[in-house]
């Protein structure tokens, strides 16, 4: 859309120039080339000036030009609206190819709002904008990724690179999860998860009041997607950009050798005050040496050196003066670090955005998409498998023979072998298919066409129908697993129990939604200082999911029902709110704007939202907002300043406004009475042996049971929240600096919780939910922007930082408390802030004995030198639990910033972007935390850095003993888990990501053939204090969670 | 041409519009979530209410598979094992294997969850009694009745006194906060017997159905709950200093008993459970399952022994909580079934020498332990050899064997070879130590000289497979250790010698696993009821009671016990039961023997008060020296660990405390009463901590 409009404009001024410039006078030299913009696309109506003279002239349709000049030591101005202006020395060349970048300070620059478009310049909210060029400078699967770093506020922490999972936190100023509107539709996160970031022309982040406009579910903010569109007068433009990619983890904690192994389990041995004693013999590490005993090298057996990426696209975009058209084919296939390569991701994007004129000012736009991905895992999850790894250890072999033929299970834990679980052939799979289709018809009329009166005003009308199918095979084999007996020399196999029945599992889930949208538009100058903008509209959606699945164990290994046993087969449905559901929303908007010589500027908007998830009469909401903008440099008084005229925008902005959220994923039914049927509890696919049972056995059958539903809250409604935003934009020297700040604030109220810690338990039922919590987020966001441009080489950065912070207000279900000391170390909630984690200051470690005997603290007397000292906080000789305060952040990063360079030479272009994030902690825990496991387990080679007497047989408590220091302490000596020496700041900074590109030179001056090459690099390098894994990793999971991946990437996009 | 054009365009753009009004017109947001029923749903039909019963019985605190001491009321069979409380039943390696001092959940908020399902229903169904005969109305009143005597007596076991609701109670108000403060322990005992009686006096003689309740289910459970609190009233007198006390907010006295009422209460209990267990026994309805019992042959009175565990049609059932492969499972067969069958995990009940000794068919030392020696006492004399393992079982009483896998005994099909070592010293073979006391239980095979010093004449194996030490014997390679162990450093091993075998699925073509279980398990059976009555009697009778229904109670508390121990293919006793300590003590020693493994002699030790240390003489149901066991304040148990002699080719036995995964246990007088969840506490105005705590 804008886009299209932009190539108008273009356009436009080429007709103009091609009118009125001024013929070139014949000169002695003739210089050719053509001119192109950062896009590699052709720039028509480019104005080309000799310095210092009038003489001059503009490029074709085709970016290209010719000019006579009067000698080899001219230069050449380019310029154009909109884009920065390009000085190049002819230097005796008769060639000059140049390619012209945006200039985003750009006053006539749009971005997409709600349910509308707005010049950047007169903007009052706090929006950002990014536009496509921009996103895919970043080489990512998932677009929220590619976000990171680049607009202030949205934050985005990658959690794992696990393929076709799309774990990654994203919020805006740390607000919660934010709607999501694709071309005008509300659609979900996963379809902006999976979009392919090819076809995204531009993204906008609403992060305060202007949101309101979305009403019930504007107050986390909310992502605008739009898709491209082909352009008008174009002819067909077919793109081409394929690429692949390797992928290393990035922070993947492996397993020592079986010597290293044994030494430190000696030394845990050895830890024992009361005498220890030595595991492992000489003549143990004498039969790993020669070969008796065999060790199991997992790394090898279970990670891939590299692991493959790829990426095709395919684009077929142009239009006539009626028509425009983008179709847009994209396959993506990502394979995960196990070397069974069973764990991996495809998906297939396809689009088709077309517009046309049906009559004068009636047009027609249809978009279409569609997604289908596969998303294959072995049997076993990635947390499992690297939870085995780790726990395995390397003493006893992966197979039972030396052949490596037969998987063993001898001295494995629990008898898993990894390479069972890693390879889908032994132990099953499960394939997670999704389809995707997305659709939207809209009809466009201006109503002017009718009589002039209506200038301005246009009507629209659009229906959309998304559907999204989940098609689940979850397919277990069944597998045996073999040891060598010595005394029979034979292999026994053995039977792995929990892979056994063979057994198939579908599941089927069917989402849909509906919704349609009318909206009357009105844009009109009065007189010429006068601008008005309205809009009106009438929107109603409705949402519908079910589902089932069926269950069967299978004579024998294969993939389909067909092929189980009637015995225990098991079908039915999930009945939770979120797989099987109906609910609507009819909503009335409003929008009013009005600029006064585009200096003072006021918006006022508003949305009269119904939600189907209350109890009637408390359905419908009203959310206003408003806000202004005063455009100080279009002052008359300031711009009579000629000390200020170096100063191109000076605005102030401020916005306030009421907005809603039912968003969450449980939604209160708690207005009704009655019972859910059927109970449901977890582990059904085991029985519910290690849960509650949902239901009990009566006459041998298995009968569910209804849950009560909590106590009733007819009042129960969605949370109110108060979003204030305070803004200044500035732009200076054509665009040497800007920068731009804001601050907001946002009241929540209304929270839903329930009043557990007062209604009295002898009740025996869940209180119901109520709004009765309050929260506040505030902060800064701050945006830098520099551009230039240095005789060839022109470079653009932009720097960006934001710091949230979140403190709850009211917390009624907290307490009560015994004692204010009781109150201070619980209520982690009211007039708290969040993210503040208790625990042990570090204070050094024990150097040595004498350090021991003499530190001034009551100590446990199994101490050894290289032990941890707390800090005695309370100051009472003693380390408790008395001397935990707050000490760090928890994992939530609250502050983040970015810095993007673009540089460009001649034909070479590169991209750099530098992202980081602070205010965060992570916790080690489990096996990132100490040796977890037996029998040689456990034993990851970041343990081996520790604190060990140089005889490894030394009895470590005799003080004659000799030591190595290290970062950890003696081996079974660990520090306390919520001290500052197992709680890590995930302080970083990284190189996010850096783009090398080469634009190849035409062959041929006519040829349309536009081919560049470049190469990427994603999370290279990283600065911070975390050890062993990526800053970004989190401790969910234990630590075990599927690494983030770094990667390097080679690609090529062709344009013809 | 044009014109037309666009004419058709205009109209197809007014049907849009026309169209898209219509549709948002009709966008209805009266939409209720899909899954929600309501009362009329389920208490108008039998369908209906065997939901809601459902609901209530898949909350009972029934102690079973998916019930452990140390967790508490949590629907957990993870780790599945039974008798591992410090009862002396049972050992287990993990952390688990603790006495029973409280539970990791507390049983209190899920208790009045359930009380307020059988309240509601109490209150609701009469509005809908017209949908069903009144037999079948008054049956489902029963049921709630049940429940709520249930759910009191469960509490009432752990914490004395406790709130006693009794109605749906609503939100907090201005004028109400709907507070209940604990009532006095007497009177929640009273609470539990109104409420069995009106069970009893409403419910069917037959349940419709398996799973629910019916009078004779409810007499059980009444006998059962009523001996209880007896056994409490009279048995907190032994404490020292009498274990009762007052709450601090309320001055209700939340435990034990006045002064002045316990003997009255204490007899008024056991005459209730005296008598409902004798009209469970006189309704005829039930008896010992014999199906495939025969007098004289240990064999048949071993599989009859083992069968009943199993079959749902045994007439010994009164109530049985059953499973369904694979929608309800447990794990007990992948956590406790031999090493051999580990999957994933084994050896989670291993039954003592302790519990073993209670058993008649041994020799014994004078002091009663189990002989295993030429001697008179562990440290005398040589080691009695045997030519197999199972050769020393060989008069064990057939309900032992039932009960525990011995070393050499067959398993599904596999015979389940237990050995801790091999001993290649001459024979014949002095006692390995020289103290078997309880001071020295932490020295251990593997510190003996005979196995640390250069030719050493013992071998241990710290693990199974490859790291299993191997001896030559007759001429070829053994492993030191049995096929399931005891294996030193690995606690997953066989850990005193000998495996449960009660309760585990004993179909060879079974594999074991976790979610893959689904023997039923017994909750009450006829063997209960009967040692009720017996024990009741005999209370009555050391009160000087006279018979609550003209039966001699002696001639039915002996009855009682030869019926059982006739089934068990024990010895009879040689005459009549005594109203003395002494005949009190057979019943108990007889019910520890027949009840093991059930979730029953953890309560029994602490309804006896005899397991602190200065009733620990009682401990086993029989007068017993406590400092053989354990300390001041802890104790321990002891396995019987069979080792092969090379130079003979026999087997002999070493009786030691326990020592793969060292286990000690430790009980005080307040660990009689569990703590009130603090939380509760502090979070009401009216509920009061134990005033001992």
């Amino acid at each position: 859309m804008i886009n299209a409009t932009v190539k108008l404009i273009k356009k436009s001024i080429w007709l103009l120039f091609a009118f009125c410039v001024f013929q070139a006078e014949a000169q002695n030299l003739k210089v050719t080339g053509t001119v192109q913009d950062d896009q590699g696309e052709p720039l028509p109506g480019v104005n080309i000036l000799i310095k210092g003279s009038v003489a001059g002239t503009v490029t074709d349709l085709e970016g290209r030009y010719s000019l006579n000049v009067d000698g080899p030591d001219q230069t050449l101005v380019f310029s154009f609206v909109g884009y920065l202006t390009e000085e190049v020395q002819l230097a005796g060349r008769t060639v000059i190819d140049v390619v012209m970048f945006p200039d985003i300070t750009m006053m006539g620059e749009v971005v997409i709002v709600g349910y509308g478009v707005q010049k950047k310049a007169t903007l009052t909210g706090a929006v950002s904008g990014l536009k496509n060029a921009e996103l895919i400078k970043t080489k990512n699967e998932n677009p929220q990724n590619m976000l990171a770093g680049k607009v202030a506020g949205v934050r985005v922490w990658q959690k794992s690179a696990e393929p076709g999972t799309y774990t990654s936190n994203f919020d805006i100023r740390g607000m919660g999860s934010p709607l999501v509107v694709i071309d005008g539709v509300p659609r979900t996160m996963a379809e902006f998860q999976r979009l392919n970031p090819n076809d995204v022309e531009d993204i906008s982040v609403l992060k305060d009041a202007s949101a309101a406009i979305y009403g019930l579910r504007s107050a986390n903010g909310v992502i605008l997607v739009t898709t491209k569109k082909g352009e008008q007068g174009k002819r067909a433009k077919v793109t081409y950009n394929g690429s692949y990619t390797l992928q290393k983890p990035s922070g993947m904690p492996v397993l020592a050798d079986p010597f290293e192994t044994m030494t430190i389990y000696n030394e845990r041995s050895m830890n024992n005050v009361n005498g220890g004693h030595i595991i492992y013999q000489e003549d143990d590490f004498e039969a790993y040496r020669n070969g008796t005993r065999r060790a199991a090298d997992w790394t090898s057996l279970l990670f891939s050196d590299y692991s493959p990426q790829s990426q095709h696209d395919l684009t077929i975009s142009g239009g006539n003066d009626k028509t425009t058209y983008y179709m847009g084919f994209g396959y993506f296939f990502q394979e995960g670090f196990f070397k069974s390569g069973d764990l991996n991701y495809h998906k297939y994007n396809m689009r088709s955005n077309i517009s046309t004129e049906l009559s004068k000012g009636l047009t027609f736009d249809l978009n279409l998409s569609g997604i289908v991905d596969q998303r294959n895992t072995p049997y076993s999850s990635s947390v499992d498998i690297i939870r085995n790894y780790w726990r395995q250890g390397v003493l006893f072999p992966a197979y039972a023979d030396p052949e490596n033929t037969m998987l063993s299970y001898e001295g494995l834990d629990l008898e898993e072998n990894t390479i069972a679980k890693m390879r889908a052939d032994v132990s099953g799979y499960r394939k997670y298919n999704q389809k995707y289709f997305q659709s939207s018809a809209a009809l466009n009329f201006d109503l002017e066409t009718l009589t002039p009166a209506l200038k301005g005003l246009s009507a629209k009308a659009l229906v959309s129908y998304d559907y999204r199918k989940d098609d689940n095979n979850i397919n277990r084999r069944e597998y045996y697993q073999y040891a060598y007996d010595e005394v029979s020399d034979t292999y026994v196999s053995k039977l792995y129990v929990p892979s056994s029945p063979n057994r198939v599992r579908r599941e089927m889930y069917d989402k849909q939604q509906v919704l349609g949208q009318f909206i009357l538009n009105f844009d009109r100058d009065f007189g010429v200082s006068h601008h008005v903008t309205a809009l009106a509209g009438w929107e109603f959606q409705t949402r519908t999911g079910d589902n089932f699945f069926a269950q069967r164990d299978l004579a024998f290994a294969m993939d389909y029902l067909l092929g189980g046993v009637t015995e225990g087969q098991i079908g039915g449905m999930q009945s939770g709110h979120n797989d099987i559901y109906e609910y609507a929303y009819n909503s009335l908007i409003g929008r009013l704007n009005y600029s006064f010589a585009d200096r003072y500027l006021v918006e006022g908007q508003f949305r009269y939202d119904g939600s189907s998830r209350f109890a009637k009469g408390h359905r419908w909401g009203f959310f206003p907002s408003g806000s202004v903008g005063w455009r100080i440099s279009e002052e008359p008084f300031f711009k009579s300043v000629s000390a200020l005229s170096f100063i191109d925008q000076f605005k102030l902005r401020a916005s306030y406004g009421v907005l809603g959220d039912d968003l969450t994923d449980d939604p209160p039914y708690d207005w009704m009475t009655g019972y859910t049927y059927p109970a449901t509890s977890g582990n059904a696919e085991n029985g519910y042996y290690n849960q509650y049972a949902p239901g009990t056995m009566f006459g041998g059958k298995f009968i569910y049971a209804a849950t009560p539903l909590a106590l009733p809250n007819e009042q129960i409604s969605w949370y109110t929240s108060h979003t204030f935003n305070i803004g200044v934009d500035f732009e200076a020297w054509e665009g040497l600096f800007g920068f731009s700040l804001d601050y907001f604030n946002r009241y929540r109220d209304g929270l839903f919780q329930r009043r557990t810690s007062e209604m009295p338990t002898v009740i025996g039922a869940t209180p119901p939910r109520e709004n009765v919590n309050s929260d506040r987020h505030f902060g800064l966001e701050l945006e830098l922007t520099h551009q230039n441009k240095i005789g060839e080489f022109s470079y653009k950065a932009k720097a960006m930082a934001a710091v949230t912070r979140n403190k709850y207000l009211t917390a009624v279900h907290k307490g009560p408390y015994g004692n204010s000391y009781d109150r201070w170390r619980h209520d982690n909630l009211t007039n708290r802030y969040q993210g503040v984690q208790f625990g042990y200051e570090a204070a050094g470690r024990y150097e040595n004995w004498e350090d021991i005997w003499t530190y001034p603290i009551y100590k446990e007397r199994d101490l050894l030198p290289g032990d941890y000292k707390y800090l005695d906080w309370n100051g009472d000789g003693e380390i408790n639990g008395l001397d935990e305060h707050p000490f760090a952040f928890d994992q939530t990063p609250w502050m983040h910033f970015g810095l993007g360079l673009d540089l460009g030479y001649r034909n070479f272009d590169m991209h750099v972007l530098f992202q980081g994030m602070a205010m965060g902690s992570m916790e080690y825990r489990e096996p990132l935390y100490s040796i977890w496991g037996t029998n040689g387990g456990g034993t990851l080679v970041q343990y081996l850095d520790r604190w060990h007497p140089v005889d490894p047989l030394a009895d470590p408590y005799d003080p004659e003993t000799e030591w190595v220091k290290g970062y950890y302490a003696y081996t079974g000596h660990y520090p306390r888990n919520n001290s500052e020496f197992n709680r890590v700041s995930t302080d970083y900074l990284r190189l996010k990501s850096i783009e090398v590109g080469y634009t190849l030179p035409k062959i041929g001056g006519a040829s349309s053939m536009n081919l560049r090459v470049f190469a990427n690099a994603y999370n290279l390098l990283t600065f911070t204090g975390v050890k062993f894994v990526d800053p970004e990793h989190p401790d969910d999971e234990l630590g075990r969670m599927y690494p983030l991946n770094k990667t390097v990437t080679l690609g090529v996009s062709a344009g013809f | 041409m044009k014109n037309r054009l666009e004419d058709i365009m205009k109209r197809i753009y007014k049907l849009f519009l026309i169209g898209l009004i219509f549709i948002s017109a009709c966008t209805d947001l009266d939409v209720a979530p899909k899954n929600v029923v309501s009362d009329e749903d389920l208490m108008t039909s039998v369908s209906g209410m065997e939901v809601y019963l459902a609901r209530m019985y898949s909350n009972m605190p029934f102690e079973d598979f998916k019930y452990m001491g140390e967790w508490g009321i949590e629907f957990n069979s993870w780790l599945g094992a039974t008798g591992i409380e410090g009862t002396g039943e049972a050992l287990n390696r993990d952390g688990i294997c603790r006495t029973f001092t409280g539970e990791r959940t507390p049983y209190w908020g899920k208790a009045f969850t359930l009380l307020r399902d059988a309240n509601y229903l109490l209150e609701t169904l009469p509005k809908y009694k017209n949908s069903f005969p009144e037999v079948t109305y008054n049956h489902y009143l029963g049921e709630a009745y049940f429940v709520r005597a249930i759910v009191f007596n469960a509490m009432a076991r752990r914490f004395g006194g406790v709130p006693l609701v009794t109605s749906v109670l609503s939100l907090p108000t201005e004028e109400n906060d709907m507070e209940v403060p604990r009532a006095s322990e007497e009177e929640t005992w009273d609470q539990v017997l109104a409420d069995f009686d009106r069970a009893i006096e409403l419910l069917q003689p037959n349940s419709p159905k398996s799973g629910y309740s019916n009078k004779y289910v409810a007499l059980a459970f009444k006998s059962e709950a009523m001996l209880y609190a007896g056994s409490v009233a009279k048995y907190n007198e032994t404490v020292p200093g009498r274990l009762t006390g007052f709450g601090q907010k309320t001055g209700v006295r939340v435990i034990g008993f006045a002064e002045d009422s316990w003997e009255a209460a204490s007899k008024r209990y056991f005459k209730e459970a005296y008598l409902a267990a004798r009209e469970v026994i006189k309704s005829g309805k039930y008896s010992l399952y014999k199906k495939k019992w025969a007098p004289n042959d240990p064999e048949a009175q071993y599989q009859n022994m083992v069968d009943m565990f199993s079959d749902l049609s045994s007439p010994e059932n009164i109530y049985v909580k059953e499973y369904l492969y694979p929608t309800f499972t447990h794990g007990y067969d992948a956590y406790s079934a031999p090493f051999i069958f580990k999957a994933p995990l084994a050896s989670g009940t291993c039954p003592t020498l302790d519990f073993v000794e209670l058993f008649d068919g041994f020799e014994r030392y004078p002091d009663g332990t189990i002989k295993v020696t030429t001697g008179n006492s562990n440290t005398e004399g040589e080691y009695l050899m045997y030519d197999s393992p199972l050769d020393f079982f060989k008069d064990a009483e057939p309900r032992l064997r039932a009960y525990v896998i011995f070393p050499g005994d067959i398993f599904k099909g596999r015979e389940i070879e237990i050995r801790a070592g091999v001993y290649t010293g001459d024979a014949p073979v002095r006692p390995f130590f020289n103290n078997y006391g309880y001071e020295t239980s932490d020295t251990k095979y593997q510190h003996l000289d005979i196995y640390k010093q250069q030719n050493k004449t013992l071998y241990l194996s710290p693990r199974e497979g490859n790291s299993q030490e191997l001896v030559n014997y007759d001429g070829k390679l053994i492993t030191a250790a049995g096929a399931n162990g005891p294996f030193y450093d690995n606690g997953e091993g066989c850990l005193t010698g000998l495996y449960g075998r009660k309760w585990l699925n004993p179909d060879p073509s079974f594999e074991a696993g976790e979610g893959k279980s689904a023997q039923p398990f017994i909750l009450m059976r006829y063997a209960d009821v009967l040692l009720n009555a017996a024990e009741a009697a005999v209370e009555l009778t050391l009160f000087g009671e006279a018979s609550p229904d003209g039966e001699d109670l002696l001639d039915v508390a002996t009855d009682a016990i030869n019926e059982i121990r006739e089934r068990a293919g024990a010895t009879l006793l040689a005459g009549k039961i005594t109203g003395d300590i002494n005949g009190r003590n057979i019943v108990r020693k007889e019910r520890r023997k027949e009840l093991a493994f059930e979730h029953k002699t953890k309560w029994d030790l602490r309804r006896w008060r005899v397991q602190h240390y200065e009733g620990r003489d009682g401990f086993w149901g029989e007068t017993r020296n406590k400092d053989a066991f354990s300390s001041n304040s802890r104790y321990r148990f002891r396995g019987l660990y069979p080792f092969l002699s090379t130079e003979t080719g026999q087997y002999f036995f070493d009786a030691r405390f326990q020592w793969v995964s060292t286990k000690t246990f430790e009980y005080n007088v307040i660990d009689y009463y569990f703590a009130i969840p603090g939380g509760e506490v502090s979070k009401s105005p009216v509920i009061d901590q134990q005033p001992n705590r």
